[in-house]
């Protein structure tokens, strides 16, 4: 296939459904080889049929609106008929309603979940806080790009850093709160052990490398947020510096 | 009638009485139209595929992959009956056009 990058080049704006999707891919492909090869007749070398393929089919910004407003889907269409400021209003409400009310909805039912939600005990808070905005983050994304099919390149990568951020923090406090939780358990084992005049071996041993574990980690949640921060604020100016 | 209303129904008119011909693939229509026309109608060839599209989605004309003479796969257009009857509306709206535009530009009938 000659001209496989430039078909995938239109593919990746192209925001047409499958299987329309496919088979409009396959047209133009064929389009651009008949003209390849009437202009390899005609007797120009290959780089300058190839070019001149390109050229004459020319795929442009008003190609890629015309065939996304001709495939678009019903849903699409009654949408974009819309406002934004509802079409934002209503994208939010569902988004919420879908990620907050049905898991709480769900959980609620179940004691032994909520049971399991609070018994980490402090560290449960901030896991179940950020674990809340993942779900929140991952509704918005599958709506935006599954749903709604918005697959431009600034959309596909919204949110990316935010789940990254929250994907890491929770899995820093989750090893955090288990080391905390050994510690506190062999302390008390410790204790125990202090009364009959003796010394709880692993509590010993494993004090140091506990200790430097929960330090090290805690200093990398700090250097997370940091980084979190800087990169947010660093993205936002790259982003008004576009063209 | 606002131009590009002229200009989209013009374009339509002229695919459908291509297919009213023959079965065509796109390529096939772009070279009958330039060829035609003498080459005063040159284009880029992409317009020509929304145009095909919406057709095809109104069901005025039918697209089906098969192999021509180059025993390849090309997706070859026919005009269904609602295409036809649509050519027919179309072509004479067009008439009626052509009639005024002359009569507002009387150099033109001659």
């Amino acid at each position: 296939m000659i001209f496989r990058d430039y078909i995938s080049r239109i593919e990746k704006v192209l925001d047409v459904p499958w299987p329309e999707r496919k088979h409009l891919l396959d047209e133009i492909n064929a389009h651009l080889e008949d003209v390849f090869e009437q202009n390899i007749r005609d007797g120009m070398d290959r780089d300058s049929a190839y070019n001149t393929a390109i050229q004459k089919l020319h795929v442009d910004a008003e190609f890629v609106s015309s065939m996304n407003d001709v495939h678009a889907t019903l849903v699409k269409k009654a949408l974009d008929r819309l406002p934004q400021s509802l079409l934002i209003t209503i994208e939010y409400g569902v988004t919420g309603l879908v990620a907050v009310v049905i898991p709480v909805m769900v959980i609620a039912k179940e004691e032994a979940m909520i049971e399991f939600l609070l018994s980490g005990g402090f560290f449960m808070i901030p896991i179940n806080l950020m674990g809340l905005a993942i779900i929140i983050l991952a509704v918005e994304r599958f709506y935006s790009l599954v749903i709604k099919k918005d697959h431009s390149p600034p959309n596909i990568n919204r949110r990316l850093l935010s789940l990254k951020f929250l994907g890491l923090g929770t899995t820093l406090i989750g090893i955090i709160g288990t080391l905390m939780g050994f510690f506190q358990a062999f302390s008390a084992a410790d204790r125990v052990m202090e009364k009959f005049n003796g010394v709880f071996p692993i509590y010993e041993v494993s004090k140091i490398a506990i200790t430097t574990t929960i330090w090290g980690m805690t200093m990398s949640l700090v250097a997370l947020c940091t980084y979190y921060l800087i990169k947010a604020k660093a993205d936002r100016i790259s982003d008004m510096q576009l063209p | 009638m606002e131009f590009d209303g002229i200009r989209k129904s013009l374009s339509e008119t002229l695919i459908i009485s291509l297919l009213k011909e023959s079965p065509m693939h796109g390529y096939e229509m772009c070279t009958e139209i330039e060829r035609r026309s003498n080459g005063f109608f040159t284009f880029r060839h992409s317009t020509l595929y929304p145009v095909l599209h919406k057709l095809e989605k109104k069901g005025l004309i039918k697209g089906k992959w098969r192999t021509g003479s180059t025993q390849r796969p090309r997706k070859y257009y026919t005009i269904t009956k609602k295409g036809i009857s649509y050519y027919y509306e179309n072509a004479q709206s067009w008439k009626e056009f052509f009639g005024i535009i002359q009569k507002l530009i009387p150099e033109m009938a001659q």
